[in-house]
């Protein structure tokens, strides 16, 4: 089942400069898809058209077979259904508490009493009720992030949208967010991720390159094994890919471990 | 660096330690125990008594009692003293300094040919003491209220929800922003060799307003999108609830007796 097909769009800045030129997408229920590209080239653009806070300027986006329109803003069911990672979370702690932080978008869905109910669960389970009663101001860097991705997954959203999730992330909050993103990987949730992270990219099912425009569609395999692409999307190409190139291997591997399979194959024994 | 930044930056430094960091709502003294709405009631009936006295002694009375409070809430009294004592010759000192020559009655001494009269040092003691006093109080309500706590009650007066979600977004925004100026104010401080004069001071302050300007525009658009994408529909939902409790019953009737029997006494009934 598609949750989104987005059809020949484009979106227009209110300045009039064009951020996005002809789009389309199809993204499967369950799938996880990485949108790269260098800065600038409209991939939070993107998620926004998709989670309806902005409407496109030409084309259509359809969600589970339904146009994407007005409506939608305000639609609880879509709200519920689509869950958006900001980059900055001190765009999404806006409240007095973290705890009213997560409740909030809960509590505009459930009333009170259920919504206090699931952001005190979501707490608990992100291993941050101690923080429940802070005001954002005291948090760290990752216990923002932990925070924000609380005030998201407290929803219950069948959709993550997820704009660079580890940008200025220590070892330790990466590696937490990737486990979150293992996770709802594993319980089959739509995961869409704009990233230059090529542990997240590495994750994914499938990867767009967008500069304004889809400058590709494959898997990470296949935009690994062209470094012109990676270098249009304004990536690091993982090292080990780099030694595979430079002994002049066909392979791609996506990981160390990958590697030392291809390489133990290759070698011939006395 | 120039006198406008230097007071600039101190200004912004001790808002975003004395406000933001609500470390003294944490303790378990005798303001932080009470009910919000109770101790808000008290607070302004309290002010309101003491912008209505004409006896500087019963003024200096009253200053000791918020002083009295201060101690019973473990609040530091030096700091908590220079709080209120910072501000307070900025403020009166345009009005309080004027009245000593203005208010006719026996001449106490002459200056530059303008003549002060006793009356007249008496009404900007007064007015001093008033504005300390009164000030005392507020400054006791923010030392020791969190927050959401002030959030809760405001609701609970039946503010409506637009003005409590406006007051909300105005804290968080004047934090970030406070946060945001502080660091640009930072960063050009280590980038500048020698100090700056007044005039390219005024300058320099000037771009930091332009800049802040547009940060805010920017951040303001995504917070309203970070609330939208959560199911924001311009209607905020306390999630707070209260319950009086033996002290805040204790302090209500000990306010109501010090107001009643101040009142008596200003009016000769005692």
């Amino acid at each position: 089942m598609k949750v989104y097909e987005i059809k020949n769009v484009s979106y227009r800045y209110p300045t009039g400069e064009w951020a996005l030129r002809n789009i389309n997408m199809e993204i499967e229920k369950g799938e996880t898809v990485a949108i790269v590209g260098p800065n600038g080239a409209g991939k939070t653009t993107l998620l926004k058209l998709m989670d309806a806070l902005v409407l496109p300027s030409e084309g259509e986006i359809l969600f589970e077979g339904k146009p994407i329109t007005e409506e939608t803003m305000t639609d609880p069911e879509f709200r519920r259904k689509v869950g958006f990672l900001f980059q900055n979370p001190d765009v999404m702690l806006f409240s007095a508490t973290v705890l009213e932080d997560v409740a909030f978008g809960p509590v505009h869905l459930w009333g009170k009493e259920k919504g206090l109910k699931r952001a005190r669960e979501e707490l608990r389970k992100l291993g941050i009720e101690r923080l429940a009663e802070r005001h954002p101001y005291n948090l760290s860097g990752g216990e923002k992030k932990k925070a924000s991705i609380a005030c998201v997954t407290s929803m219950e959203p069948e959709v993550l949208l997820l704009d660079e999730p580890t940008r200025d992330l220590d070892l330790r909050n990466r590696n937490f967010v990737l486990e979150m993103i293992r996770g709802w990987k594993a319980e089959k949730k739509t995961v869409v991720v704009v990233t230059h992270d090529l542990r997240l990219i590495r994750l994914a099912d499938r990867v767009y390159v967008l500069k304004g425009e889809v400058l590709f569609e494959g898997t990470p395999r296949e935009l690994f094994s062209r470094p012109e692409l990676i270098e249009s999307a304004n990536l690091d190409v993982p090292e080990i890919v780099k030694l595979f190139h430079m002994l002049g291997l066909k392979e791609t591997p996506l990981s160390v471990e990958e590697a030392g399979e291809i390489l133990s194959g290759l070698c011939v024994k006395p | 660096m120039g006198f406008l930044e230097d007071t600039a930056r101190e200004v912004l430094e001790f808002t975003t330690e004395a406000v933001f960091s609500e470390r003294h709502t944490r303790k378990n003294g005798l303001l932080q125990r009470l009910d919000p709405r109770l101790k808000t009631v008290s607070l302004v009936v309290l002010v309101a008594t003491v912008v209505s006295l004409q006896d500087i002694r019963i003024v200096v009375a009253f200053y000791f009692l918020a002083l009295v409070l201060a101690v019973m809430s473990k609040l530091p009294v030096v700091e908590f003293t220079k709080r209120v004592w910072i501000f307070i010759p900025v403020f009166t000192g345009i009005i309080a300094i004027p009245s000593i020559f203005m208010v006719p009655g026996e001449t106490a001494f002459k200056v530059l040919g303008l003549t002060a009269t006793w009356e007249g040092i008496r009404w900007a003691v007064l007015f001093t003491l008033r504005v300390a006093t009164a000030v005392s109080y507020a400054i006791l309500f923010t030392m020791t209220s969190r927050w959401n706590e002030i959030v809760s009650a405001l609701a609970s007066f039946r503010v409506p929800g637009m003005v409590i979600t406006i007051t909300t977004l105005t804290y968080r925004y004047v934090f970030l922003l406070a946060k945001l100026l502080l660091d640009a104010m930072h960063s050009r401080r280590a980038r500048l060799a020698g100090e700056l004069g007044m005039v390219e001071s005024w300058k320099e302050a000037g771009k930091h307003i332009g800049a802040t300007f547009i940060k805010a525009n920017a951040l303001g658009e995504d917070i309203y999108y970070a609330m939208l994408s959560r199911g924001y529909t311009n209607e905020v939902q306390p999630i707070r609830e209260f319950r009086l409790g033996k002290v805040d019953y204790a302090f209500s009737i000990v306010t109501a007796l010090v107001v009643l029997l101040t009142l008596a006494f200003t009016r000769g009934l005692l």
